[in-house]
């Protein structure tokens, strides 16, 4: 459980905004989408009946056929994760550029409300491949990531072969392989370094611990 | 009872002339097939490119494995149905974008040179009476479908060149996309769909009356041939037959409901049931025709031998 009084007394209306890219393509069919479905479900759950859903806020985009589709708005927790149908086309340039416009807009709109925020952060999680060129996403990324505006932490589902396409995704940060669809673990990762985050002030950096990724992630 | 399953056969040949100037077929066809989907594509590599037969065997597979595993997303996305034109158009034009880019993407691979490895290309992709047809250059496709009074022949994508017969599109272009023509929608009575190269077209095809009737034959006689039979013999047609008209490579990929009595005497319509697993490959057309199709993935494994999926389908 996340301690109530030290977020309170330390961070007040101070909020941290996730873009959590999903990958739901061919490749993922099967055993991987119904674990990744159950992690998200699960992740979900936690930030609902804790309180961390006061300081924190999170999107989710998915492929969706030709397209790219947010399946969960930051500010409704209220979601369907059976939305998420396996087989989109892996659309990566699309899915990035709708999570950094969706993250700004509500960034935005926080700010105009007086809300301060924290870094925002954009999570990829990727099977490996892209169907199109992300040259102008990786860009855009590059620019955000190496100029302090954005946290980013990609993460590759499975140990498929990556698409070359993704290599200059690879440039910008070498992605994290997660072991044998321990999907469960990458969001309980998340839920514990988000609420670790949340009571960390705003000024200061957060640390990951050394051994966050053991277990779960290709050495 | 009628027991129907698709089937495909493709060749290539060298052409006499690529013979006399000691060139290689530049000709080349793939298949794929996956859960239920089957895709035919066939490239003709530019003559006057040294490596072309390279960029021809890479995209008809690129395009087949692509199709195969994205069939539905691509149809989803060539429907008409429920859009406005706007949408339709942009829909079209980021699929054309997709299917080129991933093609240019595998070219490269092979060379940084792309333009020595441009070729036309053609493909069929279906899954159940669904289908998305492309095209880029010169070539034909062509369907068979059952009527009243037999089998019938229709054109369904015709050969478009640059102005001249001797110069076509070629996938590599910096053109491609406006020349790349992608149809979809849904064949009633669909037997079957011939992809050809030029060469073959020169005698098969008129542009004026389209493909003719003795593409019928082609497929009437794949009838109790297994695929790998019938290669030999088109090859041998093409060889014996058309390059008596045409000097050009010349190849051919088709793809063929065969639609067979059932009978326990007739070990080759027996066999038609040797890779069936489950009840999931078997769909009922009507109460005295079904249609197989191996390629279905299923969890569930009820038969092990002919003798089991022979019982199901009550055929004594």
């Amino acid at each position: 459980m996340v301690d109530q009084n030290k977020i309170i007394n330390g961070i007040r209306n101070c909020k941290l905004l996730l873009s959590i890219i999903v990958d739901n393509s061919s490749s993922m069919k099967g055993e991987k989408i119904q674990k990744l479905k159950a992690a998200i479900s699960d992740f979900n759950y936690y930030m609902l009946t804790t309180n961390l859903s006061n300081y924190f806020e999170y999107t989710l985009i998915v492929f969706d056929g030709l397209h790219s589709k947010k399946l969960k708005d930051f500010n409704n927790n209220n979601f369907n994760v059976e939305e998420m149908v396996e087989g989109g086309l892996a659309l990566l340039e699309n899915s990035l550029q709708l999570g950094f416009d969706e993250l700004y807009k509500r960034l935005s709109e926080l700010n105009y409300d007086g809300v301060q925020c924290f870094k925002p952060w954009l999570i990829l999680l990727s099977d490996g491949q892209s169907y199109e060129n992300i040259d102008l996403a990786v860009t855009k990324l590059k620019d955000l990531y190496q100029n302090g505006k954005l946290t980013y932490f990609p993460f590759l589902l499975s140990s498929n072969k990556i698409d070359e396409r993704l290599d200059e995704l690879k440039n910008v940060k070498k992605p994290i392989s997660i072991l044998n669809n321990q999907y469960d673990q990458l969001f309980m990762w998340m839920y514990e370094t988000v609420k670790k985050r949340v009571v960390t002030p705003i000024e200061r950096s957060m640390k990951l611990e050394s051994d966050c990724f053991d277990g779960w992630t290709m050495k | 009872m009628i027991i129907e399953k698709w089937k495909q056969s493709h060749t290539y040949v060298i052409g006499k002339d690529h013979v006399k100037l000691n060139q290689s077929c530049q000709d080349r066809t793939y298949y794929a097939k996956e859960d239920g989907v089957h895709v035919i594509a066939l490239a003709d590599g530019a003559g006057s490119r040294k490596t072309s037969e390279i960029g021809a065997e890479v995209v008809t597979k690129s395009i087949c494995e692509l199709l195969a595993s994205e069939f539905f997303n691509f149809f989803i996305g060539c429907e008409k149905r429920g859009k406005d034109e706007l949408d339709y158009l942009k829909d079209n034009k980021m699929l054309k974008k997709i299917i080129l880019n991933t093609l240019l993407n595998e070219l490269k691979k092979q060379s940084e040179k792309v333009d020595e490895l441009s070729s036309t290309l053609l493909f069929c992709a279906l899954y159940k009476n669904k289908y998305i047809i492309g095209h880029i250059g010169d070539g034909v496709i062509g369907g068979i479908f059952e009527e009243a009074d037999g089998l019938t022949i229709r054109t369904l994508s015709e050969p478009k060149n640059g102005g001249a017969p001797n110069i076509t599109f070629f996938v590599t272009d910096n053109d491609a996309i406006d020349h790349l023509r992608i149809t979809s929608g849904e064949f009633t009575n669909l037997r079957g769909i011939i992809l050809m190269s030029d060469g073959p077209a020169e005698v098969m095809y008129n542009k004026n009356t389209g493909l003719n009737e003795n593409v019928i034959k082609i497929f009437n006689n794949f009838d109790k041939k297994t695929p790998s039979e019938y290669n030999q013999i088109l090859s041998k047609f093409l060889c014996e037959k058309i390059a008596n008209y045409s000097s050009d490579d010349l190849s051919l990929n088709l793809l063929y409901l065969e639609s067979l009595y059932a009978s326990v005497q007739d070990t080759y319509t027996l066999n038609l049931l040797s890779d069936i697993s489950s009840v999931d490959q078997i769909t009922y057309k009507s109460k005295y025709c079904v249609e197989l199709d191996p390629t279905i993935k299923s969890i569930n494994k009820n038969f092990s031998s002919i003798d089991d999926v022979r019982r199901y389908l009550k055929w004594i």
